[in-house]
């Protein structure tokens, strides 16, 4: 353990935005100079966000970029790659950096104010690159996750049908063999920025006769592909993040199959289980945009800052963030070294989403009249009802709140299965619609 | 009542791991919770035999450095203490151990060289039973809006006041004594025989811990036995009761993961409808909130006790953990009871001693409201 005159001799004690000062002062002395090293080497290649009176970072690159936006975020990754600050726990054979876990929430903690494209990559290299380090053969990790890492390609999960959410191993989209190859038929729904996307990793079926766990493959469908067509789907809160894929008799080799056929329920479980682990360990942000200066701004703005009810909401929303970074630093270190279940990643991701719905309503409450109603150009007080609208989200993408609990109880917990009853049935007899 | 393991920690040495499980094995053969029943009713309230032999495994040497007769397991006494809470929590031990450890820290960090060679090898050989008297009835635990006043005399000072719940304050033989003095906070021993100190049990209910309210008519404390000046004693203070609460986290820890460990165990035992309970969808969404509860708290306390091994300045780790664990053990416990049923409210079964622990350590050295004005002021506001 280190000492806290250490991090004081390194430098390293100045206070973010939220007090990570104890964390940085624990820090073993290996970390600290990663952490030097990253905050040098930001300082001299990236370019600084400029920071809002609220304490929140302005003009990084949005969650929906346009093409130009995209090309900038590609020539940024792409720097970032060189220097190493990519992939940080991937094997350095395909591209990545044998670090751990720690290294990266370093690296992201001191990026947090610099034009890093981190959200534009990060489904992709997190869920979809972890996937294929995970389950696809050292070939076809060798041929896609370099590209994947340096962000020349962009990748996505097509797992979600119209038909079904929740009930995912009844998909319908179709892949038949054809030679070489699989045509593949049907419809995808809420996948993430997939019309920016190069590359799918997608669930398909291909044996109708075995029940439904037993006959869906996964295959890599490149997204440029004949057959394939991508529509944006506009939400409740004005974006247009999530689509729709309509795949019309596209081909794809057999080279592209990740794990055997009809072994892609294995492949589809060890993906929802490495994205719920990601998405809560990094949902609700790094220490510096938890919100937390956020929600004191707007109940000073508004006069609400010496109400001691307001003054607990406020700081039990602290303590909530503060604990579950701590809980995901925790359950992802465990589950990463083999030393945890993997379920408990959907706990991370189910406190994640409670967490992210907790500070939008509270954000809007204490916003009051000025939330739901203000001036053109007061982005702040509009800051609070695209929120609220947003978080909704949270709590239903990449598996709801209620399969997550189903998740913890049945995977982490070892409670008895609820049979569905369409488990055991050949999957044509299943009852649809 | 079915016993599984605790969750794994995580974190612990294989000397640290060993400690835990003979801590862990001491407890169930000397203590295990018929013992604690038949305690409920006992004059003294807890086992002196089991706490002199709980000394024997260090219960109070952990945060006494060696030269003074102490030692830790791992060098880090702090995250070694945490241990022997959470098996204390989990077995429910009566007896005021984390206590008489407070006492023993203000000793090695504030005592004076007479004072540690007067006091503190039989609080750690367990001949000494110690209790700390800070609290007064504005509930808030930091001494500053305190009534009970040091005035000074010829040879030291004169306490006059009343603390309230004092663990074990009726079986303690000393007492730290916490006051305010016109130079700031300060910190007196007293042995409990002193004149005008006089101890009445209070209503309790954690049926497995006493409490008692400590009355001091102009007590009479010589400056030998004023530990520390009036410059340092509110840091002094801060530090103690950083320490009582992550050391109370830890008991709690241990005391959630037993009551949901049993609890998991009877959903899958229990059939109702002709299938366990723990396969309805309205059971098992609460144990996976639990189980979130868990980990989070977990890692709570862990930074706790890293901070406070380290002694970092100012740090917030110890109210963060406390506002965190103090209210996800009282919601967990409850959840527990209910998901028991018509069972889980019988004096007879076990859970409800276990619901008393957490309600009660919601309350005592500070409940989250008051961590959480703390915390307010740190977060800007």
């Amino acid at each position: 353990m280190l000492e806290r005159s250490e991090a004081v001799a390194v430098g390293l004690t100045e206070p973010t935005l939220s007090g990570t000062v104890p964390e940085v002062a624990l820090e073993s002395r290996e970390l600290l100079e990663y952490r030097g090293q990253a905050r040098q080497w930001l300082a001299e290649n990236m370019t600084p966000l400029t920071r809002t009176a609220a304490g929140t970072f302005e003009g990084g690159i949005p969650r929906d970029p346009n093409e130009e936006q995209l090309a900038h975020a590609r020539t940024l990754q792409r720097r970032l790659f060189d220097a190493g600050y990519v992939g940080f726990t991937f094997p350095p054979e395909f591209g990545g950096q044998g670090l751990t876990l720690d290294h990266e929430r370093v690296f992201l903690e001191e990026a947090t104010s610099y034009d890093v494209p981190t959200d534009v990559f990060s489904v992709s290299i997190n869920i979809l690159g972890r996937t294929l380090a995970d389950f696809a053969t050292r070939e076809q990790c060798l041929r896609y996750l370099p590209d994947l890492l340096s962000g020349k390609h962009i990748w996505v999960q097509c797992l979600s049908e119209p038909s079904g959410g929740s009930d995912l191993a009844g998909l319908l989209t179709r892949a038949t063999r054809d030679g070489d190859g699989y045509i593949v038929n049907g419809q995808k729904t809420w996948s993430t920025g997939a019309n920016h996307c190069d590359f799918a990793i997608c669930a398909v079926r291909t044996d109708w006769e075995a029940p439904k766990h037993k006959g869906i493959s996964v295959l890599v469908i490149d997204l440029h592909s004949p057959g394939v067509e991508i529509r944006p789907i506009k939400q409740i809160d004005e974006g247009a993040e999530f689509c729709e894929e309509f795949f019309t008799d596209v081909l794809v080799p057999l080279e592209n199959r990740i794990g055997g056929e009809n072994d892609g329920w294995r492949v589809t479980r060890g993906l929802l289980e490495i994205e719920h682990e990601w998405v809560g360990r990094s949902g609700f942000g790094t220490n510096n945009v938890r919100g937390v200066d956020e929600l004191v701004a707007v109940a000073r703005r508004n006069g609400k800052h010496l109400d001691a009810g307001v003054r607990r909401q406020i700081a039990a929303l602290y303590v909530a963030s503060e604990v579950h970074a701590l809980a995901s630093m925790r359950v992802s270190g465990a589950i990463e070294s083999g030393r945890m279940n993997p379920g408990y990643g959907s706990a991370l991701k189910l406190g994640s989403a409670m967490l992210q719905h907790r500070r939008a309503e509270l954000g809007l409450a204490l916003a009051g009249a000025s939330g739901v109603v203000w001036r053109d150009g007061d982005d702040l007080s509009r800051s609070w009802s695209q929120m609220l609208l947003s978080s909704r989200c949270e709590s239903i993408a990449g598996g709801t709140n209620e399969v997550l609990r189903n998740n913890i109880a049945e995977r982490a917990l070892g409670l008895p299965r609820e049979r569905g009853q369409d488990r055991d049935l050949p999957f044509n007899e299943i009852l649809r619609g | 009542m079915v016993e599984t393991e605790s969750a794994v920690d995580l974190r612990l040495s294989d000397d640290q791991a060993f400690f835990q499980a003979t801590t862990r094995r001491f407890l169930a053969e000397r203590t295990p919770l018929s013992r604690v029943r038949d305690l409920i009713d006992d004059p003294r309230g807890f086992d002196l035999d089991a706490w002199r032999q709980g000394a024997e495994l260090g219960w109070f040497s952990m945060l006494v450095p060696e030269a003074d007769g102490g030692g830790s397991v791992s060098g880090s006494g702090v995250v070694d203490l945490m241990i022997i809470a959470r098996e204390l929590g989990s077995a429910l031990f009566p007896g005021p151990v984390l206590t008489t450890n407070v006492v023993a820290a203000a000793l090695a960090r504030g005592g004076s060289a007479e004072q540690v060679a007067a006091w503190l090898p039989d609080i750690v050989s367990g001949e000494t039973i110690a209790s700390w008297a800070v609290a007064e009835l504005d509930g808030r635990w930091d001494v500053r809006g305190a009534d009970m006043m040091a005035r000074p005399s010829v040879d030291g000072l004169v306490l006059s006041g009343v603390k309230t719940a004092v663990e074990f304050g009726d079986a303690a033989d000393l007492f730290l004594v916490s006051a305010r003095s016109d130079g700031g906070v300060l910190h007196a021993l007293v042995p409990a025989d002193s004149q005008g100190v006089s101890a009445v049990a209070l209503g309790h209910m954690d049926l497995a811990r006493r409490f008692a309210e400590v009355q001091f008519d102009d007590v009479v404390v010589p400056s030998s036995c004023i530990l520390g000046t009036p410059l340092n004693g509110e840091s002094l203070l801060r530090s103690l009761l950083d320490l009582a609460i992550i050391l109370q986290c830890a008991e709690t820890l241990g005391a959630m993961e037993r009551t949901f460990a049993f609890t998991l165990e009877y959903s899958k035992d229990r059939k109702a409808f002709g299938r366990p309970i723990g396969s309805f969808q309205a059971i098992k969404h609460r144990f996976a909130d639990m189980a979130l509860w868990l980990e989070s708290s977990e890692a709570a306390a862990e930074a706790a006790a890293d901070a406070v091994q380290a002694d970092i300045p100012g740090t917030d780790a110890p109210s963060i953990a406390k506002a965190y664990i103090a209210d996800r053990a009282v919601d967990l416990v409850r959840e527990c009871l209910q998901i028991h049923g018509g069972i889980g409210f019988t004096w007879e079964h076990d859970l409800h001693l276990f619901l008393r622990r957490v309600e009660s350590n919601r309350a005592i050295f500070g409940d989250p409201e008051v961590q959480l004005d703390r915390l307010a002021e740190k977060v800007g506001l």
